[in-house]
């Protein structure tokens, strides 16, 4: 009756259009206060205690330095950098696209960042060289979701963050999927550049490929960065100098430490970039950040009242009972996320799902990391499926065309994205592979 | 009464970005100054760890109460889509109300929290200062996400227009 009761109370907030966020902290209340009231002063501890995390701070600092690298030129140097290498193929500047979007989500956690950066650059390049818009918008809206995937990635640290699994594990799992579904994205890139006759461009110098490496190679320095920093050099000793290995800091400092480089690159290195622009930069962004930890707070209220009705031990419970084999359990996250991510975007997602499913989970015997990854992979499907997938919206912003339009662009490239998830989740090496090896 | 809402209006947004800077400059120095010590000279201090989560959680509480402004707390968009402006615009604001109600809900229970700390005198262990400081930022932001309800409460009641779809915001090239 109680779990009844607060599906009902979600299903009908969220259905009349109140913020997410109030939807799962006004349930957690009006529920509590039926069935099992919370005293008043715990929920007013609980607002800060579940934000009050020295993880969840990787957050706002990943954010930052994605716009702040937006905004001091940092993506148009990528951008050129691609072109240089891989422009020259047959559907050479598709390939860029997609290039410059991982490249782009090796620095930042979040996907629209990806899209809207890489997309404004890209977009009109694209089209002037004879790609349909279609095609355009089509490789940079699925392209753009490679930003959660590629670490860092602002869902991963969630996950981690409500599943208390290590984020540096989370983050390096996500390479080896993340290069499959870049490669996987190049390829159609070139043959449906190949549909298109797109002709290819004349090949470039090698003098100008090296000016591409000079000129970027402050933006590319901040992955290296952020990858060293986490991970750490292997141990070495040389000419007296001893190393260890291991890591050198933590993913949250890593993503302090990223702003600070992009503020220094933007401002100083490159000269695109001035201190109030980049003031200007974090008063844009900070509501998106604000937005986030808003919901986290409500959805982790909502968790506390849902665990306080032992819903996710009767779920666990009811699928061990069920005897129901690992793989099914896997096809039915995938069919229910796919189901929530036509309407839900990733951040209430992971907060509000995972602590139900985790439990079960873990119970039939599926690795954590294994599992953040699939749910990953799924929230990037959600991404560019309507109505309410983000990219499409920011991918009709960049091109002018309807969201409709924009998804028709997306289909084709969206096979890529349903090949990479049944991968994903039944080939778990794919994501086992790298944590195993670096940490074990 | 416009002319006030606009006044409170400007007032909070000064104030928002003073402090979304100010905090989130002072996470980044104390964040970056930490690393620097730890592995640059072996040393730290021992309460900047959690001086930079207060201030950045801080930071970023209020720059809640700013997306309120911007109305960009994400919610399901598909029957705001679906229905007339004039409807949209009811749904907006029951959201309002319903928000407001919840924030409010959340500054009073906040504060109460603030009220009991006070009277444990409980210390942080870290900073040496009274808990009860930090706890204040709950009802202080709730309160400012109340105002914003309040202010967008007001505006929808006197004929602003309705909420925009997000195939309108994309149609005027915002979607970021």
């Amino acid at each position: 009756m109680s779990g009844a009761s607060l599906l009902g109370f979600f299903l009908f907030l969220m259905i009349v259009g109140t913020p997410i966020a109030v939807a799962l902290g006004g349930t957690a209340i009006i529920s509590s206060l039926m069935f099992r009231p919370i005293p008043m002063e715990i929920v007013g501890q609980k607002l800060l205690d579940n934000i009050d995390h020295f993880t969840l701070m990787a957050v706002p600092f990943f954010f930052f330095a994605a716009s702040l690298m937006e905004t001091g030129g940092l993506v148009r140097r990528l951008v050129n950098l691609a072109n240089a290498l891989v422009g020259r193929w047959t559907g050479g500047l598709g390939i860029t696209g997609v290039l410059s979007c991982m490249m782009f989500a090796a620095i930042s956690g979040s996907s629209a960042a990806t899209v809207a950066a890489v997309g404004k650059v890209m977009f009109p390049s694209l089209v002037k060289e004879g790609y349909s818009p279609r095609y355009a918008i089509g490789a940079l809206a699925t392209a753009g979701s490679l930003g959660i995937l590629i670490p860092p990635s602002i869902p991963m640290i969630l996950y981690g963050f409500v599943t208390e699994t290590s984020i540096s594990r989370l983050f390096i799992a996500g390479i080896i999927p993340g290069i499959i579904y870049g490669a996987g994205l190049m390829l159609m890139a070139r043959f449906l550049a190949g549909r298109e006759k797109v002709k290819p461009r004349s090949a470039i110098g090698r003098a100008e490929i090296g000016q591409a490496f000079a000129s970027a190679g402050p933006a590319l320095l901040l992955p290296a960065f952020i990858f060293i920093g986490i991970y750490g050099l292997p141990s070495f000793s040389f000419l007296g100098i001893e190393h260890d290995g291991g890591g050198i800091f933590t993913p949250t400092e890593a993503a302090v430490m990223s702003t600070a480089l992009a503020l220094i690159i933007g401002i100083l290195i490159y000269k695109e970039m001035t201190l109030r622009g980049a003031i200007s930069t974090v008063l844009t962004t900070a509501p998106t950040v604000g937005m986030v930890f808003f919901i986290t707070t409500n959805a982790l209220l909502f968790a506390f009242v849902v665990t306080q009705f032992g819903i996710p031990q009767l779920v666990a419970k009811t699928l061990v009972d069920l005897n129901m084999p690992p793989w099914l359990f896997l096809l039915l996250v995938n069919i229910l996320l796919i189901f929530v991510g036509f309407f839900l975007e990733g951040t209430p997602t992971i907060l509000m799902l995972v602590p139900i499913l985790f439990p079960a989970a873990v119970q039939l015997g599926i690795d954590p990391i294994h599992f953040c990854i699939i749910v990953v992979v799924n929230i990037e499907l959600g991404l560019v499926t309507p109505p309410v997938g983000f990219n499409l919206f920011v991918g009709s912003s960049i091109s002018g065309l309807p969201v409709a339009e924009v998804f028709k662009a997306v289909l084709p490239w969206m096979s890529v994205t349903i090949a990479v998830l049944l991968l994903v989740t039944y080939v778990p090496e794919l994501s086992l592979f790298l944590p195993n090896l670096i940490f074990n | 009464m416009r002319a006030i809402v606009d006044a409170v209006d400007r007032a909070l947004y000064r104030a928002e970005s003073v402090l979304i800077v100010v905090f989130t400059a002072c996470g980044l120095t104390l964040g970056v100054l930490q690393v620097v010590l730890r592995y640059g000279f072996n040393t730290g201090i021992h309460w900047a760890e959690t001086v930079f989560v207060m201030v950045t959680a801080a930071g970023m509480m209020i720059a809640g109460s700013r997306a309120v402004r911007s109305d960009s707390h994400v919610r399901m968009e598909i029957l705001f889509e679906l229905v007339s402006p004039e409807w949209r615009r009811r749904l907006d604001i029951g959201g309002i109300v319903v928000s407001l109600i919840l924030c409010l809900y959340y500054a009073v229970c906040g504060w109460l929290y603030v009220a009991f700390m006070r009277m444990i005198q409980s210390i942080s262990p870290s900073t040496g200062l009274p808990e009860w400081i930090y706890f204040t930022l709950v009802p202080i932001a709730f309160a400012l996400f109340s105002l914003r309800y309040i202010i967008r409460l007001f505006l929808a009641l006197t004929g602003a227009p309705p909420p925009k779809t997000l195939q309108q915001i994309a149609d005027a090239g915002a979607v970021q």
